[in-house]
């Protein structure tokens, strides 16, 4: 099958793909039987910004 | 600006609430604005989300406050500082990344609050929708012409 090029996706193709994305790790939580706790921080450091960009290229 | 800020994240989170998982129209975590904290220093964040649920008899509200580093106002501001360039990369277009990046962890927590606690692929991929979407709206576009005619304004200086 050829490899669909990342650009020719549709927005309603690419949330698609975030869907089934958080589907399969939703499914993993699952089987992991974690309660979910009260309360989550998260942070966006630089290292997460300058990590995503250069797997971008 | 907070003002700006609150309307900007708040516009965002609502284009793509309930949208990812179409066969879930109401994700149990779902909350109706999500508060903007505000600008606080940081030595290690650009951005920071808060989540949380509180439980009121039976009913769990699920609170959501991002906040983001106060030298981005600084930036947008163009207040010197006594290092040379020391806000610089705090600039316009990063801050529409991790406003991007904060309202991806909202949306997503909407799944479930587990699912925010990590970076996932998921998550890489929606900042980048968001990101995109946030360039069209009117306030940002607004705050780019603010940057621009400032460096005018300091030209003509």
């Amino acid at each position: 099958m050829p490899r669909i090029d990342k650009k020719q996706l549709s927005e309603k193709q690419r949330l698609h793909q975030i869907s089934q994305l958080i589907k399969k790790d939703l499914t993993n939580l699952k089987k992991s039987k974690r309660e979910e706790p009260n309360t989550v921080e998260v942070i966006c450091t630089p290292h997460d910004i300058f990590h995503s960009k250069r797997k971008r290229k | 600006m907070k003002e700006l800020i609150a309307h900007l994240i708040n516009r965002a989170y609502q284009v793509y609430q309930g949208k990812l998982i179409p066969e879930i129209s109401q994700p149990a975590n779902i909350s109706y604005f999500l508060e903007f904290g505000g600008f606080q220093l940081s030595y290690n964040w650009y951005g920071r989300s808060r989540l949380s649920k509180e439980l009121v008899g039976n009913l769990t509200i699920y609170k959501k406050v991002i906040h983001l580093d106060s030298r981005f106002l600084y930036q947008l501001a163009k207040l010197e500082s006594s290092y040379s360039n020391y806000h610089s990369e705090y600039n316009l277009s990063r801050l529409i990344h991790t406003i991007a990046h904060e309202v991806a962890h909202c949306v997503i927590s909407d799944y479930g609050l587990l699912l925010v606690e990590e970076h996932s692929e998921a998550h890489e991929k929606l900042t980048e929708e968001i990101e995109k979407f946030l360039g069209n709206t009117p306030e940002v576009q607004e705050l780019e012409k603010l940057q621009t005619n400032h460096k005018k304004a300091r030209k003509v200086r």
